[in-house]
């Protein structure tokens, strides 16, 4: 595997990374919508 | 002489083997010092350093000659402690036999039980409330921090790792011992030692070594924002059992690879949130103390002259150096994006607990605020960013353990 690709790679984590992170922060919206509030 | 140098078979085996490793052994045995006074110190992790400090002492004293387990015609170098080379059923029943952590060593490292069970207690520990009472700032933070676990990969391809090791590298910069741990026993598990010997050393010093990048990125009228206009919303036990059971269900879903990791840590959230005192004190004072202790004695066990002076020692050392600089570079930059989105109420140093060393990197963030400003109280706000690191670094750590074997 060459640098570019590597890099290309890895880029392509860090998105998935990202649109997963993001799938957890609408999951704590939802939660806090059928749950209690403190 | 002779008769007396052989009584004492440690001091022989310096001559049995070749200088540099017999140079390597005295300077270890020097380092092992060294761990352990920076830990009674407080300059280091001391739950860590101590234990592996003492095992890397003990383990590059206590060597001598002893038949070879692998191949039983021949005599090799080693201790009494544990040996990291056996591989077939036969040859690890034979060496429990012989080495006293070998059962441990066999039956939670190879399978990654350890960095599972650390991972549990460190759950049971976790407030999520700072977290989950501010869950888009935390993880707008947290993102920007996993930079250095990004740009280390194509950087240690450079260096002439392959993309297991590199990826299993690369997760030093998410800061999190265990998935140091976990990756690397899942992708490298030739390297698995050096590399978590590596994070670990360096996770030990953010303490003390972030501060100074702080101060040479952030000016001091940003360092003191107090963020006084910021106020955290109340979360319920409810909210935080819910957002466990989902997150950790779904993420568990989508990265089968790395569940036993979720599991273990949405497990002891999901204890601490259910107020079950005796299982609270179990994870806790039991597991996490316990496994910690083991992992860094076991990790100072593994620690020879003979992993130390292999040229990758050194690639590693400045591999783990580039990952957590560039993970504080990029939370710190996070930190001025929303310091400057929320027209200077946010204290840019908040960004830099998004590298997930908890709470470590929180508590740098809240001690070079108040540094500057007495009135600035910015830890509650830090711990958020801080618990939502954790969880970009399972994932990131998930996607590379799911994606790098199908290269």
């Amino acid at each position: 595997m060459g640098v570019w690709d590597a890099f290309k790679f890895a880029l392509n984590v860090y998105m998935i990374t990202t649109v997963i992170t993001v799938l957890v922060w609408v999951m704590i919206v939802l939660v806090g919508k059928f749950t209690k509030k403190g | 002489m002779e008769q007396l140098l052989n009584i004492f078979p440690g001091i022989v085996s310096f001559s049995q083997m070749p200088i540099e490793m017999a140079i390597a052994r005295v300077i270890l045995i020097f380092v092992g010092f060294g761990m352990i006074y920076f830990g009674y110190k407080d300059v280091l992790e001391p739950l860590l350093m101590i234990p592996m400090g003492v095992g890397v002492c003990l383990v590059n004293a206590g060597i001598l000659m002893m038949p070879d387990l692998i191949d039983p015609t021949k005599q090799k170098l080693g201790t009494m402690f544990l040996d990291s080379m056996v591989q077939t059923t036969d040859q690890h029943i034979n060496a429990m036999q012989v080495y006293f952590l070998q059962p441990i060593y066999v039956l939670t490292f190879s399978n990654g039980l350890i960095a599972c069970m650390v991972f549990l207690g460190i759950g049971a520990i976790t407030e999520l409330d700072f977290f989950i009472g501010n869950p888009k700032l935390s993880l707008m933070l947290a993102i920007p921090a996993e930079l250095g676990t990004f740009l280390t990969f194509p950087v240690a391809i450079w260096m002439g790792f392959n993309p297991k090791e590199a990826a299993a590298i690369a997760t030093i910069g998410g800061a999190d011992g265990p998935m140091v741990l976990f990756a690397s026993l899942k992708l490298a598990k030739n390297l698995f030692v050096p590399i978590t010997v590596v994070s670990y050393l360096y996770l030990s010093i953010v303490y003390s070594g972030y501060p100074f990048l702080i101060k040479a990125l952030v000016p001091k009228k940003y360092r003191g924002i107090a963020m006084k206009e910021m106020t955290i919303t109340k979360v319920s036990a409810e909210e935080k059992l819910a957002f466990s059971i989902v997150t950790g269900t779904v993420l568990s879903l989508l990265f089968p690879v790395a569940a036993p990791l979720f599991v273990s840590f949405f497990l002891g959230v999901i204890i601490r949130e259910s107020k079950v005192t005796r299982y609270m004190f179990f994870a806790d004072e039991i597991i996490l103390t316990g496994s910690t202790l083991f992992l860094g004695f076991i990790l100072g066990c593994l620690l020879s002259a003979d992993v130390v002076v292999e040229p990758t020692m050194f690639k590693l050392l400045i591999l783990g150096f580039f990952a957590l600089f560039i993970s504080g570079v990029g939370g710190l930059l996070g930190g001025y994006v929303v310091c400057w989105i929320s027209g200077g109420k946010i204290n840019p140093l908040v960004g830099i607990a998004g590298v997930s060393c908890v709470p470590s990197t929180a508590k740098v963030a809240h001690k070079c605020a108040n540094e500057v400003n007495e009135e600035a109280f910015i830890l509650p706000y830090a711990m958020g960013p801080n618990i939502a690191g954790v969880i970009t670094t399972a994932i990131i750590t998930a996607v590379y353990v799911t994606k790098v074997p199908l290269l």
